[in-house]
């Protein structure tokens, strides 16, 4: 394996941690399906899981 | 301040919201688009002294009563998170019905303001609202709007009001008190008769109508033909052909081939930026595993684009609710109504919403039978199968879509019959929809519409669909010593191992090969891998032909490279569709159907759908073309002989426990 080889592998394990990520960011914030239309828990947006509304 | 949007559905709550905060959330020009709430902070141009302003989006309900489930979100909401001002969107144009609602909300003690929407429409049919003889009646501030247009909206004015009033800590005057102090039934009844009684004098008393609910409208003579028990069929076959002709044979494949030009240009870079000089496992992995699988995927997404926005432009035109009323009396007939067709027509783009809007259905057996039933309808991310094997093995042909939307349907009735039998219960509902009325489809809501699912599908393709790429590649790379496996042995991949046993499974189906027994499998953790790993197994780079401006150009390359026939691809196609969705929908239908024991029963059920579906396709197609059966018949039988007699027993045992349960009624009267 040369160099370059290692820099292509990085560069795919770079695409693939980056994309696990953000699978697992959109888990946690109640996203069943990273990129399904519509398929969030409360809403679309990263706003509300963690925001508490004022009393 | 935490402020409310509550109305009716289809008033314009979502559209409304949408223009407060600058999301852009599902709207659709029908009831039932919203079934859960949902937030978001009122954009600077209408906060202009920043307050802390949160607007929370509330599923439509025609009263504070406890009805279905997306008007129990708004009853729960309104009375135990007691937001600070509730602007209560009534539709002008139908304000008699509107006001029923309104007078709820007033009895809460929460400041109401009255936002008077769609006044355009109002307008255009010549009828006019005394506004402020309405603000006086109803002892609340009424603001006119027009929440879908950019300017003079009266949103700036509407949420002047509502900080205004949200600040002066005023209660609400109620008009009619039976929400908190009705305790019975009778009750109830005497308050709701005021109620009317009050709203018939308000409506006499403050809108002028130009044209007279007796006289027929355009509305009215349209929907005798589209809406028509048996024009409204072949009316709708028509519709959902053309659809599927523009999206993948007249104007999907032009888009289409701009973009694999694209994508074409990205892989030939990347091949030609690594050379000779590296190790071509390593080259292969990123340019088939990850560039080539995500790319063949992604060459989709123009046809999928021009058919969502095609179907965008029907939902908004307010035809989609009509097809509703249209297939109500067959649903009917096999226990469910034309309230089941909004989740499986939202479920046209993606199952996981689709099974999420069953939940606006009040019976509990339709409700799961819905929720069970709604992936077989072709979601966004079979399309690319479908266009994928349109475009291969039969011509581009466009009724290779439409048959199987139809197709869809057909399984689900046939699919509802049997829940049906195998739970006994026969119980009938009634639906009442109101239609909402035509008007010409906004190209910009059904482009916005489109970019949303086209960034939704591009996420989808970066995360879920390369992961699953990278993973392929690796495993059919590599055998169980870890080796590169020789170019003439892909058969002894990690791969092909795994995969193999479970395609002996799908000889009876006509396509018993590993790689499509690996497709159909990492089909469960996204549809769109089906296609991806199709790519990475037969290592095709993409699948639109640029040359020849063409879903496939080389069709019969491909075809020979896959080794099925047409008729095995058909088995394949609805193979993939009607077995069980992906996990993620596999997980809403867990959360609508509360039940495991319905979970696994779902999930059964849709695999022998699938399979015995996909075996009669094969084999009677297979009869038909050569004269004599398929590879696998008598095995394939036997397991198809198994499915239908177990289903057969489970509808016995359930019609036996309805004629029992049947008997202790009638004993009982």
């Amino acid at each position: 394996m040369s160099t370059v080889d290692f820099i292509v592998l990085a560069i795919v394990a770079a695409l693939v941690a980056l994309a696990i990520n953000k699978i697992i960011k959109d888990k946690k914030k109640g996203v069943k399906c990273s990129g399904c239309s519509g398929s969030s828990g409360c809403c679309e947006s990263s706003e509300c899981s963690d925001k508490q509304l004022p009393n | 301040m935490k402020i409310a949007l509550a109305g009716n559905p289809n008033s314009g709550k979502t559209t409304m919201f949408n223009a407060i905060t600058g999301k852009i959330e599902h709207v659709g020009n029908w009831s039932g688009v919203t079934v859960e709430k949902k937030e978001g902070d009122v954009k600077q141009s209408l906060n202009p002294r920043n307050e802390n302003l949160v607007v929370v989006d509330l599923p439509g309900a025609y009263s504070m009563s406890p009805y279905t489930s997306e008007e129990s979100v708004t009853r729960d909401f309104v009375q135990n998170e007691k937001p600070d001002v509730i602007i209560n969107i009534v539709d002008s144009t139908n304000i008699s019905r509107s006001l029923y609602f309104t007078t709820q909300l007033l009895e809460l003690g929460i400041p109401v303001v009255i936002a008077l929407n769609k006044s355009d429409l109002t307008d255009k049919k010549g009828n006019t609202i005394d506004v402020p003889a309405l603000s006086d009646a109803l002892k609340c501030p009424v603001i006119v709007t027009v929440s879908t247009e950019s300017t003079n909206n009266g949103l700036l004015e509407l949420m002047d009001a509502v900080i205004t009033l949200g600040k002066s800590n005023k209660k609400q005057i109620p008009i009619v008190e039976g929400i908190k102090k009705a305790s019975t039934k009778e009750e109830f009844e005497k308050a709701d008769k005021k109620r009317y009684a009050f709203i018939n004098n308000v409506v006499t008393e403050v809108e002028r109508r130009k044209v007279s609910s007796e006289k027929q409208t355009f509305q009215d003579k349209a929907d005798r033909i589209i809406a028509h028990k048996w024009l409204g069929i072949p009316i709708f076959v028509a519709i959902i052909w053309l659809v599927f002709s523009i999206s993948q044979t007249w104007v999907g494949p032009l888009f289409a081939d701009i973009f694999v030009g694209w994508i074409d240009m990205l892989y030939e870079s990347v091949a030609s930026l690594l050379g000779e000089e590296v190790n071509p496992v390593v080259a292969a992995l990123l340019l088939d595993g990850i560039i080539g699988g995500v790319g063949a995927v992604i060459g989709f997404l123009p046809l999928i684009m021009v058919l969502f926005f095609c179907l965008a432009l029907l939902e908004d035109s307010g035809y989609m609710a009509r097809v509703a009323i249209v297939l109500d009396r067959f649903f009917k007939k096999v226990g469910l109504s034309g309230r089941s067709i909004i989740p499986m027509i939202i479920g046209t783009g993606c199952g996981i919403p689709g099974v999420m809007a069953t939940r606006t259905i009040k019976n509990e057996r339709q409700r799961r039978t819905t929720a069970m039933l709604t992936p077989f309808m072709p979601c966004g991310a079979k399309l690319p199968i479908i266009a994928l094997f349109a475009g291969v093995f039969f011509n581009d042909n466009s009724w290779v879509g439409t048959s199987m939307y139809f197709l869809g349907i057909i399984v689900i009735i046939i699919s509802a019959l049997i829940v049906r039998r195998i739970t006994g219960d026969y119980s009938k509902s009634y639906f009442i929809m109101e239609l909402p009325e035509y008007r010409w489809p906004s190209l910009k809501r059904a482009a916005i519409s489109v970019l949303m699912r086209a960034k939704a599908f591009i996420i989808k393709a970066g995360t879920i669909i390369l992961v699953c790429n990278a993973v392929v590649q690796i495993l059919q790379t590599f055998n169980w010593q870890l080796q590169v496996v020789a170019e003439n042995a892909p058969e002894t991949s990690i791969l092909a191992s795994i995969a193999s046993p479970l395609a002996v499974l799908f000889i009876p189906l006509g396509f018993g090969l590993w790689q499509f027994a690996a497709a159909a499998v990492t089909g469960f953790i996204a549809k769109e891998n089906v296609v991806g790993t199709l790519a990475v197994c037969f290592s095709i780079t993409n699948f639109i032909d640029v040359e020849e401006l063409a879903l496939v150009g080389g069709s019969a390359e491909v075809s020979a490279i896959f080794g099925i026939s047409a008729v095995a691809a058909l088995s394949y196609l609805v193979f993939n569709l009607f077995t069980p969705p992906c996990f993620a929908a596999i997980g809403a239908m867990r959360s609508e159907l509360e039940s495991s024991k319905w979970l696994w029963g779902a999930v059964g059920f849709q695999m022998g759908m699938g399979y015995t579906i996909a075996f009669l396709v094969y084999q009677v197609g297979t009869l038909i073309t050569t004269g004599t059966l398929g590879e696998g018949f008598i095995g394939g039988l036997i397991a198809v002989a198994i499915i239908v007699g177990y289903v057969a027993y489970l509808m016995r045992k359930g019609s036996k426990s309805a004629q029992i349960s049947a008997g202790m009624r009638s004993v009982k009267v």
